[in-house]
């Protein structure tokens, strides 16, 4: 049997690491590059390119360039965040026959699923070549407040590029192990993490070896992205004075100034102001080259991204409150993720807190190394201490009722796993067949929550109405994989579900991509 | 022994047991013991018995087993660990065997909504109220609950109904009436 590994599969970049002779290492590829960019290029031949040389042609083609399939896993085309990507991104969205999100590149339809898989498939074998052996089993992260539909994408993801997937991990309680594992400290913690496509904010209790999730809460479309386009945003508003054209719809436009704005704020880790020059950012119609230049400081840069920021406090407001905790009872604040890096999320996380964030963590890598520690516990029978995580469910779990209202199963911050049963009774006289369709979410309406899945239960007596009664029972395990079960008390039959077999990909998509990823296992990553 | 076997044979056993255990017991505790003892206990028991303790080179069936078993210490946990909650479950158990399910019965009985009135008025007119819903007239309900509330102000199971039923109204306002055929209660 092979290795066992961790892959932290980010928005903008993805690392991977594994417990070797009993301590966790990062596996760098033949550079000695830690991190990898999760970006996708396909060609017109559907030739795939991954990792730093897609990101090289990120600006020759960026309409087959994908840096953000993570944000599309197990999203409704019609997602609000769906179609903010629609807007801001070159290369193609679609519905696809189910209304997830798919991607169009070259005329042909991938799923973020199958783009996320090759990122997955070229960490794999960055971990091969580091280890010297197969790698055939992952624990691979998520935010924390991705919902059990994206959960079970990203499984499949994980699946499709050729590994068992051992556990599905929240990326903050990952950090806190990367953290704790081993130090024998008995605290309790805040992990805001603040990656490319999504923010998240945990607060654990570590005692020892046990690592308790009191609470935690998110935005999954909150990242790096973000400040980059809220910069480009003023870019273009300036090359638009410049010239005197609108050039809103300009797709490359816009793209040149979003990686502009991704230069500017790493310049601004370093220096106090940095110029932005781009040579040609327009061609005008009279077929005229207009070149973009300005001047941004720290101080110019802040005050753009100023909102994105208030937004992260507010969700770690929103996590304090739902452990009964303030900024005073924490002990000690780990920043994660790529833009902790920048001076000004810095400086505002430790106003937030009135502490000076932990240094003991490496932003960009304490995810996949948490990620290893539990891939080890999880494969390894040895006497050597081991960690035992218990984490929470992000988003309470509901069916829906009459009225189209959401009844709570199992609240947030349940920790799992746990079960959770109610009764539920026919409205209608003569009603043979009760459907129970599963919603997650805070929303009291159906319709604003997401939708896990439905089952019918048909067959049923005719009764006056409240006369039948049916158990619906909701299991969770620890992958935050729900298992749902409907038995109605008079013929006892028995309807289920599992949210993991609804997840992303219908049957034949599945079976084309899989066909796909084996044509591309012999082509040149 | 190795203490991932110890772990896997002790799991077995809680699980035969499951049906027996109550919350103290699983927790390995005594029913009048201290709040401050439950923490620990809860923590002990978690670091053993945790799925994922036993997880290397577990069958399916040992691991729906550890996940069993955990669900139900998870829930002792959950209701033990909040002093309100457990006093709630130590007077479902003081009233012991049959007695229990009395009270077990007289608590859903509480909850269920065609038995929440506790004033004739307000039976009358909560009635109604159900009626309408039923009916799918949630604006009616909410009228006839808003009543009900008159001679029953403090009436929990009323407020929530009344909140259910401005929202199913409003819900129906916008075009979007119930397609769902099932309604809690």
């Amino acid at each position: 049997m092979g290795i066992a590994v961790g892959i932290d599969l980010g928005t903008s970049n993805s690392c991977a690491a594994a417990v070797v002779d009993g301590r966790p290492v990062v596996l760098a590829d033949e550079e000695g590059r830690r991190t990898q960019p999760s970006v996708v290029a396909i060609g017109h031949n559907r030739s795939v390119v991954v990792g730093t040389r897609a990101r090289r042609q990120f600006l020759h083609a960026p309409e087959a360039t994908v840096n953000s399939a993570k944000r599309l896993i197990g999203r409704k085309f019609h997602a609000e965040e769906v179609q903010w990507l629609l807007q801001h991104s070159a290369f193609g969205i679609t519905e696809g026959e189910n209304g997830d999100a798919r991607l169009r590149i070259h005329g042909v339809i991938y799923s973020p699923e199958e783009i996320a898989a090759h990122v997955l498939r070229h960490m794999k074998s960055i971990a091969e070549r580091a280890l010297g052996e197969e790698v055939d089993r992952a624990v691979v992260t998520v935010p924390a407040y991705f919902n059990d539909l994206q959960r079970a994408g990203t499984r499949q993801a994980v699946e499709l590029a050729g590994m068992e997937c051992l556990r599905v991990l929240n990326e903050p309680t990952a950090a806190a192990l990367a953290y704790g594992y081993g130090t024998g400290q008995r605290q309790k913690v805040a992990v805001y993490d603040l990656g490319g496509g999504t923010f998240d904010v945990s607060i654990l209790r570590i005692d020892d070896d046990l690592f308790e999730v009191v609470s935690t809460a998110g935005n999954t479309f909150l990242g790096g992205d973000d400040f980059d386009y809220a910069a480009a945003d003023n870019f273009l508003s300036m090359l638009e004075r410049d010239v005197g054209s609108s050039l809103k719809d300009n797709r490359l436009v816009r793209m040149r100034l979003r990686d502009a704005a991704e230069h500017a704020k790493i310049a601004l880790t370093e220096a106090e102001e940095v110029e932005v020059h781009v040579p040609a950012a327009w061609r005008s119609g009279d077929g005229r080259e207009h070149e973009f230049r300005t001047r941004v400081n720290r101080f110019i840069y802040a005050s753009w991204t100023l909102p994105l920021v208030r937004r992260t406090f507010e969700v770690c407001d929103e996590a304090l409150r739902n452990a009964g905790m303030t900024t005073r009872q924490v002990d000690d604040v780990l920043l994660v993720g790529g833009m902790t890096r920048y001076p000004m999320v810095r400086e505002a996380v430790e106003r937030y807190f009135g502490r000076i964030p932990s240094q003991a963590v490496n932003p960009d890598e304490a995810v996949a190394i948490g990620a290893a520690i539990q891939a080890w516990n999880l494969t390894t029978v040895s006497d050597a201490p081991s960690s035992v995580l218990l984490d929470v469910t992000p988003q309470t779990l509901s069916v829906r009722t009459v009225g189209g209202l959401c009844e709570p199963l199992i609240k947030r911050n349940s920790s799992v796993p746990t079960e959770a049963t109610k009764y539920f009774h026919t409205a209608f006289d003569q009603q043979t067949e009760v459907r129970i369709a599963v919603y997650q979410g805070e929303d009291r309406r159906a319709e604003s929550n997401e939708c896990l899945g439905e089952f019918v239960i048909e067959d049923l007596p005719p009764l006056p109405r409240g006369q039948l009664r049916v158990r619906v029972s909701f299991e969770l395990d620890s992958d935050g994989i729900l298992n749902v079960r409907g038995v109605d008390d008079q013929v006892g039959k028995e309807r289920s579900i599992r949210v993991e077999a609804r997840g992303g990909l219908e049957k034949h998509e599945l079976d084309a991509a899989r066909a796909r990823a084996q044509d591309d296992s012999g082509a040149v990553r | 022994m190795d203490p991932r076997l110890r772990a896997r044979i002790e799991i077995d056993t809680i699980h035969e047991l499951l049906p027996e255990l109550d919350h103290y017991r699983i927790l390995g505790l005594a029913q009048e013991c201290a709040q401050a003892d439950i923490e620990p206990a809860f923590r002990g028991e978690t670091r053993r018995l945790h799925p994922d303790r036993t997880a290397a080179g577990a069958s399916p069936e040992q691991r729906t087993k550890a996940n069993e078993v955990f669900r139900a210490l998870n829930e002792a946990g959950r209701i033990l660990r909040d002093p309100d909650s457990r006093a709630a479950y130590d007077a479902q158990l003081r009233s012991g065997g049959a007695a229990a399910e009395e009270v077990r019965r007289a608590a859903e009985a509480s909850k269920d909504p065609a038995k929440a009135a506790r004033t004739p008025k307000g039976e009358k007119h909560w009635k109604m109220a159900l009626q309408n819903w039923n009916d799918e007239d949630f604006n009616g309900a909410a009228m006839n609950i808003q009543f009900a509330l008159q001679f029953e102000p403090q009436n929990e199971v009323f407020k929530e109904w009344l909140q259910k039923a401005k929202d199913a109204w409003n819900e129906k306002k916008r075009g979007k009436g119930s397609t769902y055929k099932i309604r809690l209660g």
